[in-house]
């Protein structure tokens, strides 16, 4: 019975220690390739381990690329996604759960539909339309399409949904207008549930790159960090020589550390987010 | 204050707090989405030449052998992707759910690939996948096999790439998994333990019943995700080779933007769109009410 049992706890342990190399090994493959030379990228045998680990690779791309702007703009767009999110979400989610707006049945179902369109196969249309607006080669252009989440709507409908009626009718009786119930009653009710969308809604911005590809221009000043990413990989890809690999890889865990901290920030809500959504989206 | 105008302010107010949301909504899925219906029974090119073409671009489709093989290869994604991407994510909850010293760090080192961001995934993968210089190519060599040009080999580049977004996808699958198994009573398996069930009945019969909801829900998002799959496609094939790894979103991306065939490619995305919603109502249907 006893050897069963540590026969079983050796192969679980064995099994968890293979999910951890087959999780954590690219991760370790992107640090690596950072701190490497481009010369011992190209050895053979591979070089496993970085043993003149340098940090050149991090210092170059801020001095010969143009990666203070690149930066500056992926978060503008990844903070003024995470705005328009909250903001719009959380009201279009409050006035669906507690208010009786005009069609509401129709609209809630009108979100649940434009959740399954593919954003992808509309590519095409979205890039005619924005262009048409003026606002290719614009943050603005970058950002509209994400400004507004039928996914997180629903999530904050959700949310609203379960804080009682009798809070607000209390506050209607006393006479507040609906501005003063939302900010003052159902917004600090809220907190949670916002942090959860002001977390995934930044994380899809901070990520989002072919939209960016398609809206600017190769080389624009409104370059986001993801594009640039793509582009180069896309180039190494056609085997450009003049790519430095270990520009890509301090590049992307430069884009990676932000994501790490808001995650270990936030992973609550994160975590309670996708789950409730999940089940209930 | 007449009840009346109470209701009117409501319905004012209401309508002011879905306006924006509903703006974007209209613009960016709306709009585009009734213009591809409408651009796909025209000519319509990228040199703004707009000529009524009957069902032209949807004959197409279906003689278009790229086109074909472009819905063969989504499908056999979809195939691969969906079944693996959950029995492997609640293999993973399951393979978390002990609580002892370290297993907090060993989660986290399970989930990052979740929050990382997909162009970073695809990067990395790029990597791995080198045939000379990669790690998996130079394994392969010590075990003494030929390296393999992953994303250069037709019988490779859809397995690298279904294994890269496994990789990605899993974690992300799992950490719901592992937050709803917090939610199966502990009684039920004590009960059931002491009814003498095994580990692998006491899975089939208590875990996965009590997950039922959770998993229905995880198989739609996952089957709507891998029909609109693109992404890794579009950075590290363009679909090829030989088109082996064109999906349906990537075919209706090349045919407007790279071909300017707007009518055509409208089409495209317009049958993509009839199929996740088939798809999802026909799932929906088997999983019960929920």
């Amino acid at each position: 019975m006893s050897t069963k049992k540590s026969l079983a706890a050796a192969g679980y342990l064995l099994v968890l220690a293979l999910g951890i190399v087959i999780f954590g090994f690219p991760l370790y493959w992107m640090v690596r390739g950072a701190l490497i030379s481009q010369a011992e990228w190209f050895q053979l045998p591979l070089v496993w381990w970085p043993h003149h680990a340098q940090l050149s690779a991090f210092h170059e791309i801020f001095a010969s690329f143009r990666m203070g702007l690149v930066l500056t703009n992926t978060a503008c767009v990844a903070l003024l996604m995470m705005i328009f999110n909250v903001a719009f979400d959380s009201m279009a989610g409050f006035a669906l759960a507690k208010m009786h707006a005009p069609a509401r049945k129709w609209v809630y179902l009108l979100l649940l539909m434009t959740m399954m369109v593919p954003f992808e196969g509309l590519m095409v249309p979205l890039y005619l339309v924005v262009t048409r607006m003026g606002l290719a080669n614009t943050i603005a252009g970058i950002v509209l399409p994400g400004a507004a989440n039928a996914f997180c709507i629903i999530l904050m409908h959700h949310f609203f949904a379960s804080v009682p009626d009798e809070l607000i009718e209390a506050a209607r009786v006393d006479g507040a207008g609906w501005p003063r119930i939302f900010f003052g009653i159902a917004v600090p009710l809220a907190t949670p549930a916002i942090a959860t969308i002001a977390i995934i809604t930044f994380l899809a911005g901070w990520d989002s790159f072919v939209w960016p590809l398609l809206i600017t221009d190769p080389q624009s000043n409104f370059d986001v960090l993801p594009k640039v990413l793509a582009e180069a990989t896309f180039a190494s890809m056609g085997g450009a020589q003049d790519i430095q690999w270990p520009w890509l890889m301090a590049a992307a865990l430069i884009a990676t550390v932000p994501v790490l901290i808001l995650f270990a920030l936030g992973q609550r809500f994160f975590i309670e987010g996708l789950t409730k959504g999940a089940v209930k989206g | 204050m007449t009840l009346r105008k109470i209701d009117r302010q409501e319905a004012y107010w209401s309508s002011l707090f879905l306006a924006p949301a509903l703006l974007v909504i209209l613009i960016c899925v709306i709009i585009p989405a009734v213009l591809a219906f409408a651009l796909s029974w025209t000519h319509a090119s990228r040199f703004g030449t707009v000529h009524f073409a009957g069902g032209y671009n949807y004959r197409k489709l279906f003689e278009d052998p790229v086109a074909l093989q472009s819905f063969f290869n989504t499908l056999l994604y979809v195939v691969v992707f969906v079944p693996l991407n959950i029995a492997l994510a609640l293999a993973v909850a399951l393979l978390l759910q002990p609580n002892f010293t370290g297993m907090k760090l060993i989660r986290s080192v399970y989930f990052v690939p979740a929050v990382l961001s997909s162009m970073v995934t695809v990067s990395i993968f790029r990597f791995l996948y080198d045939a000379r210089h990669g790690p998996i190519s130079a394994l392969l060599e010590t075990l003494g096999f030929a390296p393999i040009a992953w994303l250069e080999q037709t019988g490779y580049a859809m397995a690298a790439i279904i294994g890269l977004s496994l990789w990605k996808s899993i974690p992300f699958n799992a950490i719901i998994f592992l937050a709803a198994l917090q939610s199966v009573p502990a009684e039920l398996h004590e009960a059931a333990r002491i009814d003498g069930a095994g580990a692998m009945r006491r899975l089939f019969n208590v875990t996965v019943p009590a997950l039922r909801p959770m998993i229905g829900a995880l198989t739609i998002l996952s089957l709507i995700g891998a029909f609109r799959v693109f992404e890794p496609m579009f950075v590290l094939t363009e679909g090829g080779p030989a088109n082996s790894t064109r999906s349906i979103a990537l075919h209706a991306y090349l045919v407007g933007f790279r071909d300017g065939e707007l009518g055509y490619s409208s089409a495209v995305s317009f049958v993509l769109l009839v199929i996740i919603l088939v798809a999802t109502v026909l799932l929906h249907r088997m999983g019960g009410e929920e």
